[in-house]
């Protein structure tokens, strides 16, 4: 809405949209720690995707019966349903720390632990088999993802594989086609206040035009378009060689204390201008393993207060206009960055949704709560915005289901190395850049 | 629609105010521009401060674009002195959907204005004499004005809280004040607390008695670092040691723990002492905050104590921590747990001048808490003093120690490092029985009260003296007996609490002292404490 000129300040009324919070099922408070361990989830996990894929199997190879790893004969197609291993030479394994020399300086680390020599193995709770064939490629599958698979036993006792169905994009509710305006959603991750190479100044001139104090009344106007801003992990970076375990001398812990401080304050000149979510990342002060808990709210004394401040799980899950947004701060694309590879980051991110799951490597390499009753991981709606923060670059994608799906993959750029943030339009699913640069030379 | 129209029609109505208000403002910046202008220069040149259009305009109140507007006119008249930062925001041309923002001198905006196509917005960014090396050097000055802004007491909306010199107004953000951010001004103190409910975090509303424990626990170690913490008031006592009392509850807990063990294991000790306090363990959880913190204040707070032990938490301290004061029926036991032993409740035991307040067992813990503050504090410990710094050690507890102590106590749960405290104290031997006078030498004071309970063992509570009073006959009654034992069984009590210094010494003075708590103590500052801590009232 402008206003008409009458004088010189013109104040723009930003735009207002309806927020649903959809974290319960990432929140861990209701769980209880009974020394499970972790093959609860992958049940969970194996049941619930059976189920699904039993579901689609008919309409995928109708002849051919369905069965359990443990009724294979050998010679017989038949399609079996379970959990994919990979035995994977180079993961590093815990207890190769206890067996040989420590040196002190640990070993550089590769960044892939991929091998040309990685097999599959499908399991189920009858048994296991190791996968042959090429139509299932080691190099794209990871452990943990449920898949159905066709073929048959051979002589040696390896299974066949001729094909190989994946659950597919979730069912998707339908968007809202009524919207008439443009109204932009910011993502941005990786702030890492308090790390060397994080310009504070570079986020103030973002703060400054999400608020709205930025440029003339024509791009105030833009920016009162901005209905939400998500923060997306690793907002802020503590020295390290403060944190070693010994006790903090006072004047230490008010310089651990800056980035938080420095943090709230710019999250509090957002929150009073436009509703806000952060989210926990590796770096934040947050637990380690997923789904991550959200900040405390006492780490936000200035920002708490308000009702458009939101602090939340990772990974995050939220409606804006009916429009679902599902996001994580990046650790479960890192991870099968590690045990897979593909083109670009986009192609994990869109696996990840084929598979119906957010983070198939958890909890074999990502760490992960064990439950005992359901997989969180799961994704059972399909989002119309997915968004993956703290990666290298800025990339998207507009991806289509088999069902008429739509949904857009987004990497959100770390904001400190690159000054770019996203703004996704709700109204077309559109996405452009903020940029930022402070080069004054 | 006809919605739309209202609508419409008040936002024409809100922009008509919005423009009379700015036309107004206008008129009066105009015959303050100068004056504001004259500011800039100042703080750029002399000060050689970073003008940035933010801070100009949370400084004089002004909205961002007037501010803007100011800077330019400012540039235009003195612009030659001084370097000027623009920014040039629109869509480059090479990105056309992309939105882009960026920085630059006067020297760099002609090309990277060229970068740009089609409307793009220029203004000035900051004025300032130099450019410096670094950009962000640029918007420290403005991060110092917002976080001093962010200081303010939560309940002040100021410029930086209320949003309210932007270009988009947003009447849908609102904000709590009423603490949800909790004023956490002592992060640390908050987590470990026990029970503490309030939000704020200096307020330690009534806790339950746990909690005022580990309150104390803390208070004492505050104790320790606030000696000088109003002295009666535990209250105020407690608050910091609220603060601190996260930091402390551990260690009291560990006291509690430590005075179970002292008792136990002390076997030397304890053979001297001829009595190993069983209970100290429940105790001590109970009491064991005794507060160091209300040592410090012992001096005063035994009276204090003693007072508050009348249960009315008058002092201080009421507010905070509830420490089961009030209940005259708790068990208190007088549990000086110094949380870390750091603190080597050097004094406690040795104030001489406990002795009197040893007489008052009952409240006085404060001679234990008080214990590090006190030390020096001996001889105005006696009796009084030993009551006193029984209180002051656990000014928080204390006070519902007090009472517990009253009604129970068989604890020597007096943790050892309290001991120390009230060693000063404790000259005021409680084992005497008698607790005489001391206890009261405040209205409300901390006294430490002996007694033999049904183990046959001798029990010190600190109880607050005017609860105490009526404790105290029966202490007293009850001490008599115990005296005799008591002396020993005093001994025993305070071993337990953790005296490292005292060792034998205390134990025989103790005995000694236990009758002559009250004067004589102070010859031998550490065990003339203990006596008296462990004197009955």
């Amino acid at each position: 809405m402008e206003s008409m000129e009458i004088d010189s300040e013109k104040v723009h009324e930003r735009k207002q949209s309806d927020y649903n919070y959809l974290d319960e099922r990432f929140e861990i408070q209701k769980e209880m720690y009974r020394g499970q361990q972790y093959s609860q989830i992958y049940f969970a996990r194996l049941h619930l995707m059976r189920t699904l894929l039993y579901s689609l199997a008919p309409t995928w190879k109708p002849h051919l019966p369905v069965g359990k790893v443990l009724g294979l004969e050998e010679g017989k197609e038949c399609i079996i349903v379970g959990t994919l291993f990979k035995h994977m030479k180079l993961k590093p394994c815990v207890l190769d720390e206890y067996s040989k020399e420590r040196s002190v300086t640990p070993l550089v680390k590769p960044h892939n632990f991929m091998h040309p020599d990685d097999n599959l193995i499908l399991e189920d709770e009858s048994g296991r088999v190791k996968l042959g064939g090429s139509a299932l490629s080691p190099a794209i599958y990871v452990t943990g993802v449920v898949v159905a698979l066709h073929g048959k036993e051979t002589c040696a006792g390896e299974f066949f594989v001729e094909d190989v169905l994946e659950a597919g994009l979730p069912p998707q509710i339908e968007r809202p086609i009524d919207l008439q305006e443009d109204k932009y959603v910011v993502l941005l991750s990786g702030l890492c206040i308090g790390s060397k190479s994080a310009n504070p100044l570079q986020f103030q001139l973002l703060v400054d035009h999400i608020t709205g104090h930025l440029g003339d009344e024509a791009e105030q106007g833009l920016a009162a378009q901005i209905v939400h801003v998500v923060i997306a992990g690793n907002s802020v970076e503590f020295p390290r060689k403060l944190i070693n375990g010994q006790n903090l001398a006072s004047k230490d812990q008010s310089t651990l204390y800056e980035p938080i401080r420095e943090i709230d304050i710019m999250l509090n000149q957002i929150a009073a201008g436009v509703s806000v979510d952060i989210m926990p990342g590796l770096n934040d002060p947050a637990n380690f393993a997923l789904p991550q808990q959200p900040l405390n709210r006492c780490l936000f004394p200035g920002s708490a207060p308000y009702n458009t401040f939101r602090s939340c799980t990772n990974p995050h899950s939220f409606d804006v206009d009916n429009i679902r947004f599902l996001g994580t701060s990046g650790q479960n694309i890192d991870d099968l960055d590690k045990y897979s590879e593909a083109k670009s980051k986009l192609d994990f991110v869109e696996r990840t949704l084929r598979w119906r799951h957010l983070a198939p490597t958890a909890p074999n390499t990502l760490g992960c709560y064990p439950f005992t009753d359901r997989d969180p991981f799961l994704i059972e709606t399909c989002p119309h915005v997915y968004f993956v923060g703290n990666q290298d670059k800025y990339d998207n994608r507009l991806i289509k289901g088999s069902e008429g799906q739509l949904v857009r993959l987004i990497c959100i750029p770390k904001f400190c190395e690159t000054g770019i943030a996203v703004a996704v339009n709700l109204k077309n699913l559109e996405c452009h850049t903020l940029s930022f640069s402070t080069q004054i030379s | 629609m006809a919605g739309k129209s209202a609508n419409a029609s008040l936002d024409e109505e809100r922009k008509k105010n919005l423009a009379t208000k700015s036309q107004k403002s206008e008129k009066m910046t105009l015959t303050h521009t100068l004056n504001v202008l004259d500011e800039i220069e100042s703080l750029v040149s002399d000060q050689l401060q970073v003008v940035s259009y933010k801070w100009l305009s949370r400084n004089f109140s002004l909205s961002s674009n007037t501010a803007k507007s100011l800077l330019k006119d400012f540039v235009e008249k003195h612009g030659k002195g001084f370097e000027v930062v623009y920014i040039v925001s629109g869509c480059l041309k090479n990105r056309p959907s992309d939105y882009s923002v960026k920085l630059a001198s006067s020297t760099q905006l002609p090309e990277v204005e060229k970068e740009f196509n089609g409307k793009y917005s220029v203004h000035i960014y900051s004025v300032q004499a130099s450019i410096p090396m670094d950009p962000a050097a640029i918007w420290n000055a403005e991060f110092v004005q917002a976080e001093e802004l962010s200081r303010q007491p939560s309940a002040t909306d100021n410029c930086l809280r209320g949003n309210r010199f932007c270009g988009i107004s947003n009447s849908f953000v609102k904000r709590n004040v009423e603490g949800t951010t909790g004023n956490v001004t002592a992060p640390r103190i908050e987590s470990v607390r026990t029970t503490v409910q309030p939000k704020s975090s200096l307020d330690f509303q009534k806790g339950t008695v746990l909690s005022n424990q580990g309150k104390r626990a803390n208070v004492s170690h505050q104790a320790k670092s606030e000696t000088n913490a109003a002295p009666a008031q535990n209250q105020s006592v407690k608050s910091s040691s609220d603060k601190e009392k996260s930091f402390h509850v551990p260690p009291n807990k560990k006291n509690g723990q430590g005075e179970k063990s002292v008792a136990g294991t002390g076997g030397s000790l304890k053979n001297m002492w001829g009595r190993v306090p069983v209970k100290t363990e429940d105790e001590s959880a109970k009491i064991e905050v005794k507060n160091p913190i209300t040592d410090h204040s012992e001096d005063q707070k035994p009276s204090h104590d003693a007072d508050n032990k009348g249960g009315s938490d008058d002092d201080n301290e009421d507010v905070n921590f509830k420490r089961a004061s009030k209940s005259e029926n708790r068990k208190r036991k007088a549990i000086f747990d110094f949380s870390d032993e750091e603190y080597e409740d050097v004094i406690s035991l040795a104030s001489p001048s406990s002795p009197k307040v040893n007489s008052r067992p009952d409240g006085e813990l404060n001679s234990e808490d008080s214990g590090p503050e006190k030390p020096d504090s001996g001889p105005e410990k006696t009796d009084a003093g030993v009551s006193r710094e029984v209180k002051s050690d656990e000014p928080e507890v204390s006070k519902e120690d007090r009472e517990k102590t009253a009604s129970i106590d068989a604890s020597t749960t007096l943790s050892m490092e309290k001991i120390q405290t009230i060693g000063s104290e404790a000259e005021v031997k409680p084992s005497k029985g008698k607790i005489t006078e001391a206890p009261s030498l405040q209205k409300r004071k901390k006294t430490l009260k002996t007694r033999i309970d049904e183990r046959g063992r001798e029990v010190t509570e600190v109880v607050w003296e005017e609860t105490e009073t009526k404790v105290k006959k029966e202490d007293d009654t009850d001490t008599s007996k115990k005296l005799n034992d008591g002396k020993n069984a005093n001994a025993v009590n305070r071993a337990q609490k953790k005296i490292p210094a005292i060792g034998n010494a205390a134990a025989t003075n103790i005995g000694g002292k236990a009758g002559s708590k009250k004067g004589g103590n102070v010859k031998d500052p550490k065990q003339g404490n203990i006596m008296s801590f462990f004197k009955k009232v």
